[in-house]
């Protein structure tokens, strides 16, 4: 999994790649590593590659976590250009005079766009932070090698940027988020707090940052390494968050074979799209309702009346209600529903009163996968955190569970198809097997007639009663 | 360079596909599905009918089809030909006329729509002005007399669709014409009627719903005469001769009125009530034919006693001493009469009845008018189609035996061919010979010629002797008794005349068939869980049935079957009738409905599935060799059967129906309070309904469990001659797969031949495979090490079939509802799959293995899975490679019967059902296509047809005609094999140009 330091290799070379974004320009040239200059003539650069000499500008980049950091002194500057490997991402915004705070709803729509990339930075940050309010933590941050040499410097960096946002994104977190999108002319989105943590790039690593972010409570602890989790497996995933356009989420959600119900109902809707002929009604299907209790519901990824887009990649658009039904059924065992939320202003957070206080419905961790601790599946139903994982990989789904068909060799051994090394995947079919155990063992006339050696022996209650037969007829199951 | 080379073999590939597929609805098979309006052509010998779906359908000699449909979704009221012409006109419910015509292309006929037509009247007039009721193709064959509601007659010159408005009979004009007593004061309603007059076109009858009917001269525009008749009118024939007019009104009377003399004002000869005496119902057309030496033929129908017998559907058919009343089983839609001779204007030949179930057509040469197999348009839906098999390349043996034991059932058939000769036949022969047999729900099954255009009924076999009903076959067969009045005469047989849609007993159900056509072995399966085995029997026999319990649920606890009862067997011996008898019964207990069934004759096996479980019957020691129950304890539905489904839903309707109550009642008191509250409860229904609009259909998502209901059912069975437990002893097995993606394996030990009598055969489990997705498994096949599918029993021995190839490894494919999955055998791992439902939200519904041969040479072909998705979609899948090669719509999704009725053949074509009574035959192979290819020529033959109605001028003209007609008629029988259809018209001269044009594109 950890495939996400990239190794600078090209750090050494002379020039640095500038990659700047203006509104929806960019601007690509090069620097130079060993003379990158002051940071007045840097800003002037930019301003004469973007050809807007009279603006005012704020700068920002990407750092290696994909986090926003601010460029306003030689010294952040030459910073940037040290870490570049090799492409420095820039991030140009209009920095905004005061008086146009107060100006009217019509000139808001132009400032908002303006400030858009902005604005769209800050609320993923502040959604992020309300994961964090939630006590959503990613230990693979954490677990990053600390070997890095990128990730250090980096790090006070944004943990100063974070922090000086930090009083305010809490309260985001307890509901007050609506509040400032709602004003998207404030002043913060023009002013350089807004830079801090991002999902801009890497994200992976991105937790880093909000780790430090912990409500109050939690602060005081020092940082706990965790390795590579084996206790949890995820239940639920945002995933290609860097590729999808913001309003849209794609949500995995994983079945793992236990018994928790996907949890919920798909209805015929309309929507309204934008297509060359202005807007058109357009047929769509939305989710209409929530199985207490159920996986949707639990993960607070999913809510009723978000729309459908796509299932596992593709798109339902054009298909009936009951091709999308039957879709996700056959896709039940790892589905990926890429949904418009039908709440755009709180991407994430959800489910419960949001904020901290929600983190105690059991969105505990996030994690890794454990087959093995799949001991007591009273544990998975309790945790269940939302995970983000960007870059998603489409070949991991083909690595799916649904190869594992189960083949019983009634006369020699009995096995999972393989495909997957690991064998416990199969652990999750005992109690689905059970029922028709049962009848075998219940049913010794049938046994008796005409089967050799019931198999009806998985439980290891079944197989202390049954041991006998078993050794008598040789069947053998391997799990 | 190796993308550039994929990229020529995927090229290569795409060539080969469309070598090898191609997606055809090629033709309809059965009766039309409510059938509206029925037209015949004497000169082409053709015959159409117009639905009430807007399809319009052409009928000729056998093989000979058309099918066109309206693009206005409207009934077709009326057919009519125009006279000696390749063109008819359609009216529809809509008032739209429209012009069809059958045009060659490439040698073949196709019926193309040519124009469209609406009456437009004065501006503001009613619509009744332009309504029509009453069309006339006149006989010079360029102008359509159209009468209306109104009253007016509009005439439009055609194939244009132009109104000759100077020539329009106005009601004014006719009322001005007639004495003040008819005309006057008094409405003279719709035009009911128009004739021509048979000796002078010019003349025209306009018969009006009040009775008047006026003699109109198209020359002069005026009256020649008129007819007082005062009883409401439903139909007018004028006589051949021209000298009477035969009026048929509402209360059940006809009159004849003679027409010919100076006299303005025609007599009444002669007023008959046929079924007189008490009120009658309508003659609603009435036909009078005349026969060379003797009294005239006399069709009527309808005029039953009101009271007594109002609802038969009759046609009284009155010659000489004989009368007869036909008495059909459903509603009379149209008839006409085919006459002899060279022009077809000689003897009544043929009585032809479009009934709304069926077609009849009535031997009036032949003494006592027996009924004339149809060789289309049969009623496949006699008793509700339940199931349908399908055979292909039937070993002629076999066929003859099967046509000859149909043969015996047939006798009280006329001998005389099929009346109908028009257009001629173009079809290939059929290149093998396929059977489609049909299984109803009255127990019986049908055996079906499918190879060509023509379903033909070949034999039919009823299952329902073998076991006690509580009908006695006898009771429907009181036949009229002697002196009855009217005297009826039930038209009864076999595929004609039999539609009976109430089953006697719907245990009797036929639910599975299989056949193998090598041994002649059949088994059945039905309703109540009874599986029979047959085999065919030139002889009569008489025999027991010995029947043999399968318990199922194996004293599985806990269950209650409230379905139905087990059949029960005749313990007596029972005589069965040459062909197909049976000789071994099993019975399932719990008599749920087989669900899946499969014979193999090498072995002498049959094996079964119900929601319970499966079971193996040898037939030839008549003993049950496995059972094996699949149940799932937690599956309460499949435990108690199918009648706790319906409890529950009674359940819910009475919920329902409460709810709707409570509303109203509700409603209504605030009614009778006060106006505020009545708009309170206004309000809450409002808000109810936007709630109702609110939560629409909604779909939930989860995963399937074993608790579903019914993952017990068994879905397949498949018998294979494999490697099953060892990779270098093939044995063969058994394997079954269930409605919960539960796949069991059994090795079969079957005795040496020698000992097969005596020995028992017994079955092992060998293997178990639960699918991940549990989706319900559709099929299960198991391909040789080349590749190919496994053949059939005994298709080796017949040497039929390459034998398959043992060497390499064999594998396994598993077809579920969602996917294709091959794995490899005997260890089974998964080995490549092709995902359909979580792709495109398709599910398998109806899969079959088909062989699709090149269109380019004859030894290239490909084995592929014909695949019909719950989309109505069809898609080809390879083998083994399990690759989707190509995919058509076909069906619509909504059509969930369609869909569940479709059978595929091992040539890649297939059919469904797109009626209760009409088969769709469609085609995925490039190569095999049996569509129907004829040709319908405007020819000549000698002008003595238009002898009669020929003009004084005309007889000049004949011999030079006769002439050329000799000289063209040369070709002609060269070119033509059957008979040549004359469309010569009136003998004009300036005809005789067209004529000879359209000879000349001949």
């Amino acid at each position: 999994m950890n495939k996400n330091h990239r190794v600078p290799s090209n750090r050494s070379l002379g020039a640095v790649e500038v990659k700047s974004k203006f509104g929806a320009e960019f601007r690509r040239f090069s620097l130079d590593r060993s003379k990158p200059g002051r940071f007045d003539e840097f800003y002037r650069l930019l301003q004469h590659m973007h050809r807007i000499p009279n603006v005012d500008l704020l700068v920002g980049y990407a750092d290696v976590h994909g986090d926003l950091l601010p460029i306003n002194n030689d010294d952040n500057y030459r910073k940037a250009i040290s870490v570049a490997d090799p492409v420095l991402r820039l991030f140009l915004q209009r920095k905004e005079p005061q008086e146009d705070e107060r100006c009217g709803e019509g000139d808001r729509g132009v400032l908002s766009q303006a400030a858009s990339p902005v604005k769209s930075l800050f609320r993923r940050m502040s959604d992020r932070v309300a994961r964090i309010g939630k006590g959503i933590t990613d230990p693979r941050a954490c677990s990053s090698p600390p070997s890095s040499p990128l990730s250090s410097p980096s790090l006070p960096l944004a943990l100063e940027a974070a922090c000086t946002g930090r009083s305010r994104k809490l309260k985001f977190s307890t509901g007050m988020a609506q509040q400032h999108h709602q004003s998207p002319s404030d002043s913060e989105e023009a002013d350089y707090s807004a830079f801090g943590l991002d999902s801009l790039t890497r994200p992976k690593k991105t937790v880093l940052a909000a780790m430090l972010l912990r409500p109050d409570a939690n602060r005081k602890k020092p940082l706990v390494i965790i390795s590579l989790p084996r206790d949890f497996r995820p239940v639920s995933s945002i995933i290609d968050v860097d590729i999808l356009p913001e309003t849209h989420r794609r949500v995995r959600l994983y079945k793992h074979g236990q018994e928790k119900p996907l949890g919920f109902y798909i209805r015929d809707g309309s929507s309204v799209r934008v297509t060359p002929q202005g807007l058109e009604k357009v047929p769509g299907i939305f989710i209409s309702r929530m199985v207490p209790g159920g996986l949707a519901e639990s993960t607070g990824l999913l809510a009723v009346n978000d729309e459908v887009l796509e299932v596992n990649g593709i798109e339902v658009q054009g298909k009936s209600l009951d091709q999308v039904t039957d879709m996700m059924i056959a896709n039940s065992h790892n589905l990926i529903v890429t949904v418009k939320p039908a709440n755009q202003r709180n991407n994430i957070v959800r489910s419960g009163g949001g904020g901290a206080a929600s983190g105690s419905s059991g969105h505990s961790s996030d994690s890794g996968t454990s087959f093995y601790g799949y001991s007591s599946p009273g544990i998975a139903v309790a945790t269940t955190p939302a995970d983000i994982i960007q870059n998603f990989h489409p070949e991991e789904l083909e690595s799916d569970e649904d190869d594992e068909d189960l083949v019983i060799e009634v006369d020699g051994e009995a096995m999972p198809i393989p495909r997957t090394s690991s064998a416990s995947c199969t652990i999750p079919f005992i109690p689905r097997y059970m029922p028709h155990l049962d009848l075998r063992t219940t049913n010794g006339a049938l046994a008796s007639h005409n089967r050799s050696g019931s198999l009806g022996t998985l439980s290891t209650a079944d197989r202390g009663l049954e041991g006998r037969s078993l050794e008598e007829e040789g069947t053998v199951i391997t799990l | 360079m190796k993308r550039f080379r994929r990229h020529g073999q995927e090229s290569q590939r795409e060539r080969i596909k469309q070598e090898l597929y191609g997606f055809n609805k090629t033709v309809e098979h059965g009766f039309p599905h409510q059938p509206s309006a029925l037209g015949f052509s004497p000169s082409l010998q053709l015959l159409a009918i117009g639905t009430r779906s807007g399809a319009i359908k052409l009928y000729g000699g056998p093989g000979v089809e058309f099918m066109g449909l309206h693009d206005e979704n409207a009934a077709v009221t009326q057919v009519h030909f125009l006279p000696h012409q390749v063109e008819l006109v359609t009216l529809l419910d809509d008032n739209s006329l429209h012009m069809w015509t059958l045009r060659a292309h490439h040698g073949v006929s196709e019926l193309l729509e040519i124009g469209r037509f609406t009456l437009t009247g004065p501006p503001g007039a009613p619509p009744s002005v332009t309504r029509v009721t009453a069309v006339l193709a006149h006989s010079s064959g360029d102008l359509l007399l159209l009468g209306t509601e109104g009253g007016h007659v509009f005439i439009v010159k055609v194939p244009g669709f132009r109104e000759l408005e100077e020539r329009n009979i106005s009601l004014e004009k006719v009322t001005n014409s007639v004495p003040e007593e008819y005309g006057g004061r008094r409405s003279l309603e719709h035009v009911e009627s128009l004739q021509e007059n048979p000796v002078n076109p010019r003349q025209v009858l306009i018969g009006y719903g009040r009775g008047l009917m006026v003699v109109w001269d198209l020359d002069s525009q005026s009256a020649v005469k008129h007819i007082p008749a005062t009883q409401q009118l439903e139909s007018v024939w004028w006589t051949e001769d021209g000298g009477h007019v035969l009026s048929s009104h509402s209360d059940g009377s006809y009159c004849r009125w003679k027409v010919a003399g100076d006299d303005p004002q025609s007599e009444q000869e002669k007023s008959e009530v046929p079924y007189g005496h008490f009120p009658c119902k309508a003659i609603s057309k009435i036909i009078q034919l005349p026969t060379e030496q003797g009294p005239p033929f006399l069709f009527l129908s309808g005029g039953m006693p009101r009271a007594s017998y109002g609802d038969r559907h009759c046609i009284s058919v009155i010659h000489s001493k004989t009368h007869v009343a036909l008495d059909f089983t459903s509603r009379i839609i149209d008839f006409f009469v085919i006459r002899d001779g060279p022009d077809h204007t000689g003897e009544p030949s043929a009585l032809v009845v479009l009934v709304e179930e069926e077609l009849v057509v009535i031997d009036l040469q032949t003494e006592g008018w027996p009924v004339i197999q149809t060789p289309y348009l049969v009623p496949l839906h006699c008793s509700a189609i339940t199931c349908s098999h399908h055979v292909s390349a039937i070993p002629l043996k076999l066929w003859e035996r099967v046509l000859s034991a149909g043969a015996l059932q047939n006798t009280h058939y006329s001998k005389k061919p099929w009346p109908m000769t028009g257009g001629q036949n173009l079809a290939p022969d059929p290149p093998q010979r396929d059977l489609l047999l049909t299984g109803h729900e009255d127990g019986t099954v049908r055996f079906w010629d499918a190879s060509g255009v023509c379903l033909y009924p070949m034999y039919k076999l009823s299952t329902a002797g073998v076991f006690l009903t509580d009908s006695d076959p006898n009771d429907n067969l009181n036949q009229g008794t002697e002196g009855e009045w009217p005297p009826f005469r039930k038209v009864q047989g076999v595929g004609v005349g039999c539609f009976d849609p109430y089953s006697d007993d719907p245990r009797l159900g036929i639910q599975k068939i299989h056949l193998c056509k090598y041994s002649g072995y059949l088994t059945v399966a039905g309703t109540a869980g009874q599986i029979l085995v047959l085999e065919l029997n030139d002889e009569a026999a008489e025999q027991t049935v010995e029947a043999t319990v399968a318990d199922l649920l194996q004293g599985q606890e806990g269950f209650r079957w409230k379905g139905h009862t087990r059949l029960e067997v005749r313990e007596e011996p029972v005589t069965f009738p040459p062909g197909f008898q049976p000789f071994a019964l099993v019975q399932c207990q719990p008599p749920a409905v087989v669900t899946a069934l499969t014979l193999h004759s090498e072995w002498k096996l049959v094996t079964f599935g119900t929601s319970h479980g499966f079971g193996l019957y040898d037939y030839q020691q008549k003993n049950n060799v496995l059972v094996r129950c699949t149940l799932n304890p937690s599956d309460q539905l499949a435990m108690e059967g199918p009648l706790s489904r319906v409890k529950s839903i009674k359940k819910s309707l009475r919920q329902s129906f409460r709810r709707i109550r409570r509303s109203r009642v509700s409603l209504r008191k605030h009614h009778v309070n006060n106006a505020a509250k009545l708009q309170q409860a206004n309000a809450r229904l409002e808000a109810e309904l936007a709630e109702m609009e609110l939560a629409p259909v909604q779909r939930k998502i989860e995963p399937r469990s074993p608790d579903d209901s019914f993952t017990g059912l068994v879905r397949t069975l498949y018998f294979a001659d494999t490697f099953l437990s060892d990779s270098s002893h093939n044995t063969p097995s058994l394997w079954a797969g269930t409605n919960g993606g539960s796949v069991f394996a059994y090795q079969l030990r079957l005795p040496p031949v020698e000992r097969r009598g005596e020995d028992p055969v017994t079955a092992h489990p060998a293997k178990e495979i639960q699918l991940m997705h549990r989706a319900p498994v559709v099929g299960i096949l198991v391909l040789d090490g080349h590749g190919s599918p496994l053949p059939e029993p005994l298709e080796v021995a017949h040497d039929l079939a390459r034998s398959p190839d043992m060497q390499g490894s064999h594998s396994l494919l598993v077809i579920s509802e969602e996917q294709f999955k091959v794995f490899t055998l005997p260890k089974v791992s998964a080995k490549m799959k092709l995902k359909l439902t979580a792709i495109d939200g398709s599910r398998v519904r109806r899969v079959g293995v088909a062989w699709f041969g090149s269109t380019r040479t004859d030894d290239y072909g490909e084995s592929g899975l014909t695949v019909l998705t719950n989309q109505g979609d069809l898609h080809v899948v390879s083998l083994p490679g399990v690759k989707l090669q190509v995919q058509y719509p076909c069906i619509r999704r909504e059509d969930v019967s369609g869909i569940a009725s479709c059978v595929f053949t091992k040539h890649g074509q297939g059919f469904y059902l797109i009626s209760p009574s009409e088969f769709e035959r469609f085609s995925l192979s490039a190569r095999c296509v049996v569509e129907p290819r004829s040709l319908v020529e405007v020819s000549s033959q000698t002008p003595s047809s238009t002898l009669p109605r020929a003009p004084p001028d005309g007889a000049s003209v004949e011999p030079v005609l006769q002439e050329i007609q000799k000289s063209l008629e040369v070709d002609q029988t060269v070119l033509c094999r059957d008979s040549i259809v004359c469309v010569f018209a009136t003998g004009r001269s300036w005809r005789m140009g067209r004529v000879l044009s359209l000879e000349g594109r001949c």
